[in-house]
């Protein structure tokens, strides 16, 4: 305890008494101020508005657009992606036929026939399907089979691409023996034959 | 002046979700109680608007540390605004740790002199004291502080504690002497 003087005690009695300036209102504005500034208060809807337990706590509006803009790229720049798969749309054509080489079963291409307008998914953004001529069709260029892999993997999500009949017909023409079916047109005037332009030394008979 | 139980609590939760309403009702509330304390502190009344509004800034950046359980919102309130008008004392002078005394004389005062002296007048002989024996006398002679609590919040010695509150009662009586 400390010990006051009788004057002490007079003093902090009197200092109790001590009158308030009236610059209430001043102070205040003053506090505002620096309230605004450390402890911003949230907008009407804002999650700061006054409703929050969180003070200070701060969740401006332009995060919500900074948020959307970000997942906005990054599920354009997912979908544009190398390897990932992507939407070709096949364009109907009555001469169109997909002819699947060994190559693509390195690739992994899963697809199935092609019909008018539909669409398959590629693993390939540039991968385009072109009509392939049956003058085109080589040897190297033979078709895997198909139903083979169809059954060996029956389980696998994607559905494999079928091979149309078309396709062994190709083959059979490329290499069946090429024949000619107009006859040769003949040299020459008819009845002479080569041995007639030969050139043979005379014999003397009695000589 | 709030009384317990008028809505402190629901006045406190505003302030805690930062309702500038709930706010400024608490300042307002509390305003002429601050204001008594912050003026104590200081020189003048700019140096003890400075006090309140950063001790205001501070209590309702914290007020969600308050308990009312541990104790009541004046007695929070008047350490935050005591501890504001220490720093701004610390920030105007040093606390010095060269002076010590182990005993505080007592001088003499007329007490006759001192209760004619009005408030603004004893107010004003205070305020010219050095910032530091200002505040170790008030801290010992308004606030009840002991030398050890005085020495431990202005993290001053004991004996500093004492050499400036003997300096408070010489200057004083030097002062009333002449009035």
């Amino acid at each position: 305890m400390n010990h006051l003087t009788t004057y002490e005690q007079l003093v902090a009695n009197k200092l109790q008494q001590l009158p308030v300036p009236d610059m209430a209102d001043a102070i205040w504005v003053r506090i505002e101020q620096q309230l605004d500034v450390e402890m911003p208060v949230g907008k009407p809807g804002d999650y700061n508005n006054g409703n929050s337990s969180l003070p200070g706590f701060q969740f401006p509006g332009n995060i919500i657009f900074y948020i959307f803009f970000a997942a906005l790229v990054s599920i354009v720049f997912y979908l544009n992606r190398p390897g990932q798969y992507t939407e070709t749309s096949v364009e109907p054509s009555s001469k169109t036929t997909t002819v699947p080489t060994a190559d693509d079963r390195s690739q992994k291409k899963y697809a199935s026939p092609l019909k008018q307008g539909e669409t398959i998914y590629t693993d390939k953004a540039d991968l385009s399907v072109d009509p392939v001529e049956e003058d085109i069709v080589t040897e190297k260029e033979q078709p895997f089979i198909i139903n083979q892999t169809v059954e060996e993997k029956e389980n696998e999500v994607v559905k494999k691409q079928e091979v149309p009949p078309l396709i062994e017909a190709v083959q059979k023409k490329t290499t069946a023996p090429v024949q000619d079916s107009i006859p040769k047109k003949t040299r020459g005037v008819k009845g002479i034959t080569s041995n007639d332009y030969r050139i043979a030394p005379v014999r003397k008979d009695s000589l | 002046m709030i009384e317990v139980g008028y809505d402190t609590e629901l006045l406190v939760r505003d302030c805690i979700a930062n309702k500038r309403n709930a706010q400024e009702t608490l300042y307002r509330e509390f305003y002429a109680f601050a204001m008594q304390i912050a003026l104590r502190y200081s020189r003048d009344e700019s140096d003890a608007a400075d006090i309140l509004s950063n001790a205001f800034v501070k209590i309702f950046k914290y007020i969600h540390h308050f308990d009312s359980k541990k104790g009541s919102l004046h007695g929070w309130i008047k350490k935050i605004v005591v501890n504001e008008g220490l720093d701004q004392i610390k920030s105007r002078e040093r606390f010095s740790e060269n002076v010590e005394l182990e005993t505080v004389e007592e001088p003499f005062i007329d007490n006759r002199a001192l209760q004619k002296m009005g408030v603004d007048e004893l107010m004003e002989l205070i305020q010219k004291l050095p910032p530091a024996t200002h505040a170790v006398f008030v801290l010992y002679a308004v606030e009840g502080c002991t030398h050890r609590e005085i020495a431990e919040q202005l993290q001053i010695s004991e004996g500093t504690s004492k050499w400036h509150l003997s300096e408070a009662r010489k200057k004083l009586q030097q002062a009333l002497l002449k009035t």
